[in-house]
Formats: structure tokens, C-alpha cells, sequence
């Protein structure tokens, strides 16, 4: 199998998913009980805290797990906005669990502004800061766009959101960078980073939300107390400890994967510009290593995904989590010509491809662009 | 108190010596819809009693049954036994609204002492004492307390009349397909045929890769629904996309729509021969779109020897929409995934296609191998 769709989800790493069937069947207690057992294994969560921590510069306590990117998502702006009033800068190519969520929000008596964008998806850093004034009390923007590959400047996004308003709250969607590129909370200055682990080949259902310790945020789930009283709900330990080794590991690989994925694009370009036409990149030289996306004039990308993975080729067009809608908001907001907007390919690398298969990959997508072409009778 | 669901049955009665057969049908039908629950099913004369079943069912049971063409009305009620007493404490048991009233007595027990009239007069009686907001209207009444004193010395007790979905039984009209795809129109024709009698198998055209298979989905989840009323359905689904793409080379963009509808009639009349069904159904509602005027309509019947049903022929969009909503498709219908018809659209089909145009277009088809080759590679979902 080829499998080109990693910004939608990886394959779980082996030994991930050979510990968590381990600790399924070994750590099974209630972390919560009053037992030795159930002791040890909080003290497993609170190492596996303190590993995520490490890899973002972050300190252990500001560390909280849920049950995913969407729900960090959630919890980041639902928890920290309740009883507050005004304004909320984000863009419209946010991913769909953050839009949705400030939609909601806007409902709920929010301004909403939305950030001018760039040709690649970024949020312009030139004059960012006159959105910002006395009443934005939040800046929500995604680190790494999971469609066009883009890479917001979240550092000079964030000083000059803090520099208008020290009291403005910055929340970064990191799921799409989190164990891809090298990332510090720290030093980008953010209050709040979404986290996911099966997008860095941990399993599904897991994730984790960094909360600056000055950050005042309340639950949205409310129960049991657990994860410090911010998350309550019986913690996924297997999920947890799956989501600790995956990035252990993708953090130890990152400069290995970034060299490697910069390799295959080169590799990916150089084949299919021999092969196929009028198609331009929207992901740029300085967006995510692992990203490409590119845009074929007169073509129907679903088709292509269709005829890809006949061929045994599993490519994105898209972002998977809204790909049932009818039009898609990131050609609608780059102002792609029409004969452009519903040709949006998407590939992204993961440490299991080859060169070999990016190789075949290029040709395959190339060649079947121009059989579909021809069938359709388009040029 | 016991209760019992009673059911009649609409058009049975004027099928004179057939009318075993119709009974055979309905009966066999309303026990495939009930298949799931336990029940004691009782015939009598002009109705059937459903009783012995769990009660938290009942309502489940009901729309199951408002479900089975055939039925013209149920009527849930207390069973109790022929005894003035009994049978006004299972009147108080009923939901009677503070609205006008009459009490309407049957009495097939000839040895009941007392007529009907007197009956629902002591009755009407009985439930002005207890109830006082309630008043007599014998003339026009808002409710009508049903009494029905049978012979076997047992009364049933009911307030409600529901309508049932009407029609004949499934099965009593032979057997049509439809040519299904994911729009508004044609599970609702389906629905229209079913409650004639027809039993439904479908024929969908599939275009994978240019359509998805949640398009394909979407088309079977239209199809499950289609079987609450119509009972078990075989969904064929034929691979369209190198079909299409032949026409797409060798004949003129307008006449794109029309040849392909003509190759749809083909093959499925050449699956409705091989399964035994006698006619087509399709949704096609005339002058809808550039495919259902008279003109394209008799470019593509051409091409089909047996009937082809078009029960939504002089609708308007807006009651087929109101029928789809009844029959639950139209949610269904309207997810956004594009069907064989829409990949090929040409910018300007044809609306008034000649036959004798449109057939020289097709010449360059070898029209025979690839129905042949569409045939060989069908797959049959069993529903």
C-alpha cells in the first residue's frame, strides 16, 4: 500500500500499538482507585505527561490529555471564553473543530475577525496587529495549515497580539505540527497548544491540550476531577502511554524526517513536471516538509482519489474531517480560479514512504491527470 | 386490560373470487413487518385482531403496520368482555379530549340484551357523569367512542382511527423495476408502485471513479428505507463509467444524457426479463429537466419493449417532495454526492431529441458488447 494521506491520520507505529495491548491487559485498573496498581499507572500518565511537556518546552502540570484534537480544540476556547465578552481573531482555514467551535461562539455574542491570508494558507503578518485592540480576548490560529502545508508565523503573530494586548489570550492548533516541525511554547510565547497523537502514528481517540500555567481555564466535561479537575472522564491509559512513545519517537526522528521529506518533494516535483501541465503548488518552499498540495486546472480531485486508489495509491483531497461538504472553504478563501477550485490534491509524507514509492506516486498522479483529462475531453 | 390492535383492510373486499389470494398477501406481509416482536395474529370477518403482543411495542408496532399497503386503517383498543360495566371502565381508560363526542355501538352479539342505540345511549351516559366538560354531539361529534360487542362474547373499546399507508398488498401486482438513483424522485415512484402492489426490485448505475462509493451508499440506505414498504429488495448495481466514457468519445456532448438514458433502458430491461419483472419504474416527472420532455421521454422509451411506469408523470416537484419527506427519503436524497447522470453534464443537452438523429449518433457504439459487459460485472444486494 502507498498511503500519501498522513495529515488525515498515520498508521500506528508497531511498538505503539504492541505496548498498549500490553498495557490493556496488564494496567487495566481504574487510575482512580485506591490501589498500589492503580497508583503505579497514574504515576505512568504523569511520566507520559511529563514526556509531551518535555518535547514542547512546557511544564508537566501544563499538560492536559483529552480524547483528541477536536476536543482540545474545544475545551482550549469553550474553556477559557465562558462568561467572557468580545472579540476573537482566527482566519477562515482553520480546521473544522476550531471554525465550527468560533462559529458557535460567534452565535454566542463574539465578534469574530477574521485574518487576511496569504497565497498559501498563512495568516499575513504585515499589520496583523490592527485586528487586535482592547477587546480581543482571543487569537486563534493554527501552526501548521493541514491543507496547504503553510506554516504560520506564530511567534510575530503572537508578540504582536501581546504587544496590543498583554491580556489577549493566544491559542495555537498545533495538531498539524505537533511532532513535525520543531516546535517550543516557550519561545513562540502562545497560552494554549492542541495537541493529537494518531497524526504522528499514535492511536486515535487521544490527545492533549498545553495550558499555560497563567491561563485561567474551566472544564467543559465535568465529573470524576480527573486530569487535575480540567478533564474529567476515566483516563485512556493505553491511549495515553500509545500517544507518550509515538512522540518519543517522532520527536527523536524530527531533523531525520524533515531532510528525508524535503528529499521526496524534490523527488515528487522532478517527476511529475515532466509528466503532467497546468497545476501550480499551493504549499510553498518554506511550509511543512511532509505537505504538498497542489491544484490541477479542469479536474475533479475526488475522481483522482478514486482512480489513485484503484491503483493502490491513497492520496487527500482535502481535509478528511469536512471532505463531505460540497465546496471547499480553502479554495473559496485563496480565490482559486474556478477552473482550479475543485482540483486540490493533497500529499503528505510519513517516515514510511520511500523514495521509490513517491517516485511512482508522481508518475501514477501524473499520468492519471492525463487520462482523466482525456476522457473528459479538457485540457 | 387487555389490548388488542385492530386492522382493516381497504381494497380487498372488491376482489370477489380472488380475494383469498389478496387476504394470503396482506397476511403474509404484516407478519414480515412484524417480524421482530411476538403476537397472536386472529382473522375475523373484515379485519384482523393483532393481540398478546408487549405493550411498550404498541406504537412500534403501529408505524410498522402504517407501513404495510394494504391496511386501510388501525385502530388500538381494549378488549373486555361484553358487560355494560366492564366496558365503561375501559372507556375511562381511553384519552378522551375535553371536545364533543358520541358513542357509536356495534352489537354482532344478537343475544346482548340490550339494541346498539340503547347501548351507546346508557354509554354516552356513563361518560357525561364522569366527565363534564364533555358534550353530546351525535350529528358531528369531534370523537367517536367506537363499541364493538362481537359474537364471541368480547368487546372492543377504541377511540382512534389511524390511517393506514392504503393500496394493495405487495406481491398482488407482479413485479417492476426501478431504476433508482440517488435523487428525490425515484424512490418516491418505487413508493407509488409498491402501494399498487408491486413488488420492487431496483437497478442503480454506478459511474465509480467519477462517483463515490458514498453516492453508492446514499442509493442503498434509499433502497433500505424503500423496504418498510415494500418488504425484501435486490438492489442491481451496474458498473455505468465505461459506458459512459464511450458515448463520452465516439457521440456529440448534447446527446450525452439521451444515449445514456437509452442505454439505461436497455440493460435494465435486459435484468428485469432475466428476473422476471414485467415492467420499468421510473421517476421521471414530465418536462423536469431536459431528460423528461415528451420528446427525450420518447427517445429513450424507444429502446424498451416492456411498460415502463412513470407514476410521478404529471407531478410537480413540490408534492413529490412532500411524498419523499412522508416515505422519510428526502434527507437521504439530498446529500451532495453527485450521481452517474451529473459527471458527463454537457453545457447544453438536448431538449427535443429525433430519434432517427440519435440513433445514427449511437452507430458508432457497439451498443451489444457493452450492455453485455456491464451485465456480466453486476453486483446484487440483497435488502
Amino acid at each position: 500500500m502507498n498511503y500519501f494521506d498522513n495529515c488525515a491520520t498515520t498508521p500506528i507505529d508497531k511498538n505503539v500499538l504492541d505496548l498498549m495491548y500490553q498495557v490493556q491487559q496488564t494496567d487495566f485498573f481504574n487510575p482512580s482507585s485506591r490501589y498500589r496498581a492503580s497508583n503505579k499507572i497514574q504515576n505512568k500518565i504523569n511520566n507520559a505527561r511529563t514526556t509531551i511537556a518535555n518535547i514542547i518546552g512546557a511544564n508537566s502540570d501544563e499538560i492536559y490529555f483529552t480524547s483528541g484534537g477536536s476536543e482540545s480544540n474545544n475545551l482550549a476556547l469553550f474553556g477559557t471564553l465562558r462568561n467572557k465578552k468580545g472579540k476573537i481573531v482566527t482566519s477562515k482555514v482553520e480546521h473544522a473543530s476550531v471554525y465550527y467551535a468560533i462559529n458557535e461562539l460567534k452565535n454566542r455574542g463574539f465578534d469574530v475577525v477574521y485574518a487576511p491570508l496569504n497565497s498559501d494558507g498563512t495568516v499575513k503578518t504585515e499589520n496583523f496587529e490592527d485586528l487586535i485592540d482592547e477587546n480581543t480576548v482571543m487569537v486563534s490560529l493554527m501552526h501548521v495549515n493541514n491543507e496547504t502545508g503553510g506554516i504560520n508565523d506564530i511567534k510575530t503573530l503572537c508578540n504582536k497580539t501581546k504587544a496590543k494586548n498583554k491580556n489577549c489570550l493566544f491559542f495555537c492548533d498545533g495538531v498539524q505540527s505537533f511532532g513535525k516541525i520543531p516546535l517550543n511554547v516557550k519561545s513562540l510565547n502562545i497560552d494554549m497548544l492542541s495537541m493529537s497523537a494518531h497524526k504522528i502514528h499514535g492511536p486515535k481517540g487521544v490527545g492533549a491540550l498545553y495550558v499555560s500555567k497563567n491561563v485561567s481555564i474551566t472544564p467543559i466535561i465535568f465529573g470524576g476531577g480527573q486530569e487535575n479537575k480540567l478533564r474529567s472522564g476515566t483516563e485512556n491509559v493505553a491511549g495515553i502511554l500509545g500517544f507518550e512513545l509515538a512522540a518519543q519517537t517522532a520527536n527523536d526522528v524530527l531533523s531525520q524526517n524533515i531532510s528525508l521529506f524535503n528529499c521526496y518533494k524534490d523527488t515528487f516535483f522532478n517527476t511529475i513536471s515532466n509528466i503532467v501541465v497546468d497545476f501550480f503548488e499551493i504549499s510553498t518552499k518554506n511550509g511543512a516538509p511532509n505537505i504538498i498540495s497542489l491544484a490541477f486546472k479542469n479536474i475533479k480531485s475526488e475522481v483522482v482519489l478514486h482512480m489513485l486508489e484503484q491503483k493502490g495509491y491513497f492520496v487527500g483531497n482535502g481535509s478528511a474531517c469536512s471532505s463531505k461538504q460540497t465546496y471547499s472553504r480553502l479554495a473559496t478563501e485563496l480565490h482559486l480560479k474556478k477552473d482550479y477550485a475543485e482540483g486540490i490534491i493533497r500529499i503528505c509524507f510519513s517516515k514510511y514512504n520511500t523514495t521509490e514509492q513517491v517516485e511512482s506516486l508522481a508518475k501514477e498522479l501524473g499520468e492519471t491527470i492525463n487520462t482523466l483529462r482525456k476522457i473528459m475531453g479538457v485540457r | 386490560m387487555e389490548k388488542a390492535i385492530i386492522l382493516r383492510y381497504s381494497e380487498i373486499h372488491l376482489k370477489g373470487n380472488n380475494r383469498k389470494f389478496f387476504e394470503d398477501l396482506l397476511i403474509e406481509n404484516i407478519k414480515t413487518a412484524l417480524g421482530q416482536f411476538s403476537y397472536n395474529f386472529q382473522k375475523t370477518y373484515g379485519r384482523y385482531v393483532i393481540s398478546n403482543y408487549d405493550e411498550s411495542f404498541e406504537e412500534t408496532i403501529i408505524e410498522k403496520l402504517q407501513k404495510v399497503f394494504g391496511i386501510h386503517s388501525i385502530s388500538p383498543c381494549y378488549v373486555v368482555d361484553n358487560d355494560l360495566d366492564k366496558i365503561s371502565e375501559a372507556i375511562f381508560m381511553l384519552q378522551l379530549a375535553d371536545k364533543t363526542f358520541k358513542v357509536e355501538c356495534n352489537r354482532a352479539d344478537k343475544t346482548f340484551p340490550m339494541k346498539s342505540f340503547e347501548i351507546a345511549a346508557e354509554l354516552g351516559g356513563r361518560i357525561l357523569s364522569k366527565h363534564h366538560k364533555l358534550v353530546v354531539d351525535i350529528h358531528n361529534p369531534q370523537q367517536i367512542v367506537h363499541v364493538d360487542m362481537r359474537e364471541n362474547k368480547k368487546t372492543f373499546v377504541f377511540l382512534k382511527n389511524i390511517p393506514g399507508a392504503g393500496g394493495l398488498p405487495v406481491g398482488c401486482s407482479g413485479k417492476g423495476l426501478l431504476l433508482l438513483s440517488g435523487g428525490i424522485d425515484s424512490p418516491v415512484s418505487g413508493y407509488m408502485m409498491s402501494k399498487r402492489g408491486m413488488r420492487i426490485s431496483s437497478i442503480h448505475f454506478h459511474s465509480y471513479p467519477f462517483t463515490s462509493d458514498q453516492a453508492r451508499e446514499k442509493v442503498m440506505t434509499l433502497a433500505k428505507k424503500l423496504t418498510n414498504y415494500t418488504g425484501k429488495m435486490d438492489v442491481y448495481v451496474v458498473p455505468f463509467t465505461d459506458i459512459q466514457i464511450k458515448i463520452h468519445e465516439e457521440c456529440p456532448e448534447e446527446f450525452m444524457i439521451t444515449i445514456m438514458r437509452r442505454f439505461m433502458m436497455r440493460i435494465s430491461e435486459k435484468i428485469a426479463k432475466q428476473i422476471g419483472a414485467g415492467a420499468l419504474i421510473t421517476g421521471e416527472s414530465l418536462g423536469q429537466v431536459a431528460s423528461q420532455t415528451l420528446e427525450s421521454i420518447n427517445t429513450t422509451n424507444s429502446v424498451a419493449t416492456l411498460p415502463v411506469f412513470r407514476p410521478l408523470i404529471g407531478f410537480d416537484k413540490m408534492e413529490i417532495i412532500d411524498i419523499s419527506h412522508k416515505i422519510e427519503t428526502y434527507e437521504t436524497s439530498i446529500l451532495p454526492y453527485e450521481d452517474c447522470c451529473t459527471v458527463f453534464l454537457p453545457k447544453h443537452p438536448v431538449t427535443k431529441p429525433k430519434l432517427h438523429i440519435i440513433e445514427r449518433a449511437e452507430k458508432k457504439l457497439d451498443i451489444d458488447t457493452l450492455i453485455d459487459q456491464a451485465i456480466e460485472n453486476i453486483e446484487i444486494v440483497k435488502l
